[in-house]
């Protein structure tokens, strides 16, 4: 006869030597843990209510501009360094770590329209009002300058903006017209330009570096093929864009900052109609940046709030707000994706946080398991009515509020006329869907 | 059935002797130990299946219907078959998958559809892991969402086969008892068996003589390192009865009628004569709950921190020991002789003199479930771990067992010699029944095949209640004089997880599991039938409409007569058509009557 009973030595059980590490027992059969999702729903609610709870997004205010900030860029190899420029025609060089200012230099006379760093990191390249591009020179290893400047363009015109081309020495402004210019050469290499209007913003595409878009002030996006030597494609929408942004990650796409307080992202192989719509912005958006990853783009508004949308929603995932921000000239995402930068009116740039709820500094391994644990949860309850609401839920400023309810408003106004208008014709009502009514001719 | 034949195909070359001892061998293995059965049997499934062939090959006229249905009807009851039968479970929600994997070799099936079976199969053991329902992805026309449904879905049966991988690493063995030739194990004797293990394990069979202070009530913490022994005439004590210690004792002159640990052992509430009491470990008495008038029985939820008093007035109270405010407060009609809690899903049933038992929920104020147990009064019920079943125990000398899955029939009942005291299941399924002055303990209870019992314990004096200790082979009977413990080999589970309930926990994890259990109080509201619903798809809606409306049938109420309109409709037509011919007739009349006709005479 052979009988066994279950006899455990507390020794053998958790440790043995006193400075043995204890064993943690695991068990995963679903008999020894019931409720497992009533549990889950009240992690996932517990950990939704604290995020709200640590959402302290903002982080510094960097101050220093004695004039609102119309351009800022990120450098392209330094996570930590920043260039604004504003409308007195100051460039500052900024250190992130420190929250701190690097270099301070009196560029141009009047406004500092554009600001780009070559693609090696070592030099940057400006533009001003006063039809002069400067190329700075950046002195290792703070990255800071000197007052060096390598070249001195002229132009023809006040420039309006300007962009680098990835891996090379060329770059483009706008002004007039569309300009290509090399480091070396003191004269644009090829000048393009479609229609009479002004080109307010280009944008060259980081992964088809030979691709570049530009928006002009009569409600046109122009598309370049720089190899040629004439525009491409034009696609004219109802109302002027204020600044275009091309994801990173997918060539094919990019998102327009529009004039009708929304934000559009179109893929450029069919223009015909918007992909998606971001519409969450009461004023007009004068300025958008993707995140690095590609999966979220940041906006700033006339309206004085700073908006986070994911690439795929209508609604706007976070919305920054201080009382005394003013209306948010430029945006940016730092190389990292987790900070956002704001240039406005008020001379101040502001540091946010990209994620509101996400803890600072150097998290543990078991910290971040847990916060990918929750972060699992959340999604996984998403839509249960108690998580939706507290997740969703952002206090706004009382006239973004009211202008909301207004628009709100006007919107079901419209609906309602074309609904009575379907109803007395006989006819069934034909409501144009946002996406496709924003567009209104291609030009190739 | 199944098993043996398993054993015989592969180890057919062995001799005869040995056959047979592998064989009581393996039955002790499966009726001791789910767990490494499940590796054992599990893990190669291939080679089961292939073993399966070999068995339909020998039988001459193979119907895979028959088969099928055969297989149904007999895992349906066995209880160690458990893990089929949840498969059967799963097989039901998701059909296709069940296809694939059952017997699908014999099916003649396109080629293509049978390699992608193969390639979505899941092991049988993995089965148990599968979280919720895997949701197929037919009639999305969405690419997007179609795709991460099916993702969705990969990644479940991932989770799955990886939680059954991790079944390797469990290092206890669950006990269990290898009789001799010809020997019955329930002719074993507590001292017999005392012999075979060791010196620890012996230890803790032992009686407690408390003789003045009446019948002993008991309960074990969650981990079952403490005891709460409550004598009938107000004496209690808590022990740390593994190592032999006492922690507190008192004895408070007033009568105690039940008594129950909180969430730990540093609280227990005690149901006494007029109120319910809430003393700590050092017996001091830290709450008094005065709406709990005139408790009889008492409950806790420890998943909702939930205090459940039922009272001799017919009132179950429910009440939230974290912060101290009564949820519910519901009325039950009959005399209460019997309380239970279901824990999977934290149901109180309540058996009553009449022999219904009723189940009840904080949310609603009527029963949700009454079911009909016995013709006389109940004594005990029991749920087992699982929740899947409940035991029942009359006056009428009968002990039931009841599916809670889904139909809430009797699947089985057996007769016993007297009245059954008080029952209780252990978490691998082993039922204990004291009656009178015995103990018999049932291991297959489920199981109609089984005719003897396991075990059967003999006590001087007459018992109150039986309980099992959980992660123990132990069973513990109060009784009239005091306690005893007694050895039940295979009643445990060996393998403990340290986060839910770890009998060796040290302080500092007592602390961090007492705030996080606190931090994952689930709502009292959210106790259900099926406590897994939150979060799940709502099938079947059509339109916008039916999202909010109600699922389940609507109420007939009895009293109502009920006239079906297809009839109404039909005797209106009839009454119409009548009335028209009789109108036809009078406007145009076929034969001529006289003005007379009436008076005339037929």
């Amino acid at each position: 006869m052979k009988i066994k009973v279950i006899s455990r030595s507390e020794e053998e059980q958790t440790k043995e030597v006193a400075s043995d590490t204890r064993k943690l027992h695991r068990n995963l059969d679903p008999a020894l843990h019931p409720f497992e999702r009533p549990r889950e729903y009240v992690r996932a609610l517990n950990s939704v209510k604290l995020d709200r709870v640590f959402a302290k997004p903002f982080i510094a205010s960097l101050s220093g501009h004695t004039d609102g900030i119309f351009s800022m860029i990120r450098h392209p190899t330094l996570l930590n360094t920043v260039a604004s420029g504003s409308c007195d025609g100051v460039i500052k060089l900024w250190n992130l770590t420190t929250l701190t200012q690097r270099t301070s230099i009196q560029a141009h006379d009047g406004f500092v329209r554009g600001l780009a760093f070559t693609p090696d990191g070592k030099s940057m390249i400006s533009c001003g009002e006063d039809k002069t591009i400067k190329m700075w020179k950046l002195d290792l290893p703070e990255y800071t300058f000197n007052n060096d400047i390598i070249s001195v363009f002229n132009g023809k015109n006040a420039f309006t903006s300007i962009d680098h081309q990835r891996n090379s020495n060329t770059f483009a402004t706008s002004g007039l017209s569309v300009e290509i210019w090399k480091h070396q050469r003191s004269t644009p290499l090829q000048t393009m330009s479609w229609g009479h209007a002004g080109i307010t913003k280009v944008k060259f595409n980081p992964i088809e570096t030979n691709l570049l878009a530009s928006c002009t002030t009569d409600r046109a996006i122009i598309f370049y093929d720089i190899r040629e030597n004439s525009p491409a494609q034009k696609l004219i929408t109802s109302m002027r864009s204020n600044s275009i942004a091309w994801n990173p990650v997918e060539s094919y796409t990019m998102a327009i900052a529009n004039e009708d307080e929304n934000v559009y992202q179109y893929d450029i192989r069919n223009l015909s109609k918007a992909v998606t719509v971001h519409r969450d912005h009461v004023g007009s958006v004068l300025d958008i940046d993707y995140s690095p990853t590609g999966k979220e783009v940041v906006t700033g508004s006339y309206d004085k709030t700073i908006r986070i949308f994911p690439m795929d929603s209508f609604k706007s995932r976070e919305v920054y707000f201080t009382n005394r921000m003013q209306r948010i000239f430029s945006v940016l995402f730092t190389g990292d994706s987790r900070f956002i930068l704001s240039g406005s009116d008020d001379m101040n740039i502001r540091v946010w946080k990209a994620n509101s709820s996400a803890p600072l500094g150097v998290i543990t391994n078991r910290q971040k398991e847990s916060l990918e644990y929750q972060d699992k949860l959340k999604e996984k309850f998403k839509e249960i009515p108690e998580i939706k609401t507290i997740a969703t839920h952002r206090r706004v400023p009382k006239n973004v509020y009211k202008r909301r309810f207004i628009k709100n408003e006007i919107h079901k106004a419209q609906t309602r006329k074309l609904t009575n208008a379907a109803k007395n014709s006989g006819k069934p009502a034909k409501i144009p869907k946002v996406l496709s009514k924003h567009t209104i001719t291609v030009e190739k | 059935m199944l098993k043996k034949d398993i054993k015989k195909t592969t180890s057919g070359k062995k001799s005869v002797k040995k056959e047979q001892e592998n064989d009581t061998l393996d039955q002790h293995w499966k009726n001791t130990n789910l767990y490494s059965t499940e590796e054992s049997n599990h893990i190669d499934d291939d080679e089961d299946i292939d073993i399966k062939r070999e068995q339909e090959d020998d039988e001459d006229t193979y119907n895979p219907l028959e088969s099928l249905s055969k297989k149904r009807k007999i895992t349906e009851f066995k209880n160690d078959k458990q893990e089929d039968d949840q498969q059967d479970q799963y097989s039901i929600k998701n059909e296709q998958e069940d296809d694939d994997d059952e017997d699908e070799e014999d099916d003649q099936q396109d080629k293509n559809k049978k390699k992608k079976s193969e390639s979505n199969r899941i092991p049988k053991g993995a089965r148990k892991y599968i979280k919720g329902e895997i949701v197929g992805s037919d009639g999305i026309k969405n690419p997007f969402l179609k795709n991460r449904i099916n993702k969705f879905g990969e990644m479940k049966k991932e989770a799955a086969k990886a939680a059954m991988r991790t079944e390797m690493l469990l290092q206890q063995e669950a006990g269990f008892i290898i009789p001799d030739e010809g020997q019955k194990t329930y002719e074993l004797s507590q001292n017999e068996i005392i012999k075979h293990v060791d010196i620890q394990s012996s230890a803790r069979v032992f009686d407690l003589n408390l003789t003045p202070n009446g019948p002993y009530t008991m309960d074990f913490t969650k981990n079952g390192r403490h005891l709460l022994l409550a004598g009938e005439r107000g004496h209690f004590t808590i022990l740390d009865w593994t190592r032999g210690k006492k922690v507190s004792e008192r004895h408070l002159g007033k009568p105690i009628r039940d008594a129950c640990f909180l969430h730990n052992e540093t609280m227990f509430a005690v149901a006494q004569k007029k109120y319910t009491y809430i003393y700590n470990s050092d017996g001091v008495e830290l709450h008094w709950l005065k709406d709990h008038y005139d408790p009889k029985f008492l409950q806790f939820l420890p998943y909702h921190f939930l205090l459940v008093s039922a009272t001799n007035k017919g009132q179950l109270i429910y009440e939230d020991v974290s912060i101290g405010q009564k949820v519910a407060n519901l009325h039950f009609n009959g005399r209460l002789s019997a309380i239970c809690k279901n824990p999977q899903n934290a149901v109180i049933n309540l058996g009553y003199s009449s022999g219904t038992v009723e189940m009840f929920i904080p949310k609603s104020k009527d029963p949700i479930v009454k079911v009909l147990c016995h013709k006389t009064a109940i004594t005990s019920v029991a749920v087992n771990l699982t929740g899947d079943y409940m035991v029942t125990s009359g006056m009428d000398k009968m002990v039931k067992v009841f599916d809670l899955r889904n139909t809430y029939q009797e699947l089985h009942a057996f007769q016993t010699h007297s009245v059954a005291n008080s029952i209780s299941i252990s978490d691998t399924n082993v039922l204990a029944i004291g009656q009178g002055k015995n103990t018999l303990l049932w291991k297959n209870p489920f199981d109609t095949n089984v005719r003897e019992p396991y075990l059967m314990h003999k006590q001087s004096s007459v018992i109150k209640k039986v309980k099992f200790c959980p992660f123990e082979d132990i069973l513990g009977i109060g009784t009239e004089t005091g306690y005893s413990s007694i050895l039940v080999p295979g009643s445990g589970i060996a393998n403990y997880d340290s986060m839910e309930a770890d009998p060796f926990a040290s302080k500092k994890m007592k602390k961090e599991q007492e705030v996080k259990a606190l931090l994952e109080k689930i709502p009292s509201d959210m106790i259900t039938l099926n406590p897994n619903i939150i979060g799940t798809i709502q099938k079947d809606v059509k339109t916008e409409e039916d999202k909010h409306k109600r699922q389940d049938k609507p109420r007939v109420d009895k009293n109502r007569v009920y006239v079906d309109p297809k009839k109404i409709e039909e005797i209106d037509k009839r009454n119409k058509e009548r009335k028209e011919k009789r109108e036809s007739e009078i406007l145009n009349p076929t034969s001529v009557r006289s003005a007379l006709s009436r008076f005339e005479k037929n």
